[in-house]
């Protein structure tokens, strides 16, 4: 019994607190706080360590090819100013079911990768525009790494 | 006939479509199967469709410009790259990456991969304050 009061207590004393606005007082000192950079800085200092800022990666939306006619391109490149870097990037037309075509390619080499993957046009006249997928995995010699995915539809 | 913001744009043009902003039910329209076409051309009337295009383009600006695109020359900012997941700066604590489960529409498939990558990247907080650490160059 009396431990069943000594609960009952707890459960009191904590409805309470949360009624009665302790809680948001030690909430609305955290408001006063600059939110964005807390976030923004969290963030990026615990994921980036020992990398410079610099380390990033970016794939390209897909196009139609100008150097080669009949062909959709993508470029896509990893950049680590000192280091030794590597990409793999796939490019995906998606279909049914054994439909779906892609074509991976991968690349590495010291301070910055670029990488140029492309695959022949499907589309007809009078064709829905057709959906390219790229996605590229980087990484750099130190264990950085990141993943950079674009949709783009192209009449191709 | 292509129904405008769905299947109309050029293929040397970018769209990019900013559902965040509006009413509930147009975002709950470009969730519907099927249906989401029609929340595209309310999309573009209510000024939420960006367009870009190439500084050399055979497209007509203003015909975008009418329907209520906004119109804009070039490339996306890194800034808006860095925010749907095309560039991402390399972090030594990636998560594995998770594919998204089933999503169906347009917007729903851009929205769970977005969210994919970036998760992946350990850049969700920025997703979801929508910021990036290219604020500085900002559209």
């Amino acid at each position: 019994m009396e431990w069943i009061m000594k609960r009952s207590k707890i459960f009191v004393t904590a409805g309470l607190i949360a009624f009665s606005g302790v809680g948001s007082q030690s909430s609305a000192i955290i408001d006063h706080s600059p939110k964005l950079n807390i976030f923004v800085n969290r963030s990026f200092t615990d994921n980036k360590i020992n990398l410079p800022d610099d380390c990033s990666g970016r794939s390209d939306y897909p196009h139609k090819s100008t150097h080669k006619p009949g062909r959709a391109n993508v470029v896509a490149e990893t950049v680590c100013p000192g280091q030794k870097v590597s990409i793999r990037t796939t490019l995906t037309r998606p279909g049914w079911f054994i439909f779906t075509e892609s074509v991976t390619k991968s690349d590495s080499s010291f301070g910055k990768v670029r990488i140029s993957v492309s695959m022949p046009c499907k589309w007809k006249p009078g064709d829905q525009p057709i959906g390219y997928i790229v996605m590229s995995v980087h990484t750099s010699e130190t264990g950085g790494s990141a993943i950079t995915r674009v949709f783009r539809q192209l009449k191709c | 006939m292509p129904i405008t913001g769905w299947d109309d744009t050029p293929s040397d043009a970018i769209a990019k479509f900013d559902f965040h902003n509006t009413s509930l039910w147009l975002r709950a329209l470009a969730r519907v199967p099927f249906f989401e076409r029609f929340a595209y051309p309310i999309a573009v009337k209510r000024g939420l469709g960006t367009i870009w295009f190439p500084e050399i383009s055979e497209s007509r600006f203003e015909e975008f410009l009418k329907v209520g695109w906004k119109v804009k020359c070039g490339y996306p900012s890194d800034h808006e790259l860095f925010l749907q997941g095309s560039k991402a700066l390399l972090t030594k604590r990636p998560r594995s990456f998770r594919k998204p489960r089933i999503a169906i529409t347009r917007l729903g498939k851009e929205l769970a991969w977005t969210k994919a990558i970036h998760r992946a990247n350990g850049t969700q907080n920025l997703l979801r304050l929508e910021s990036s650490p290219f604020d500085d160059f900002k559209n």
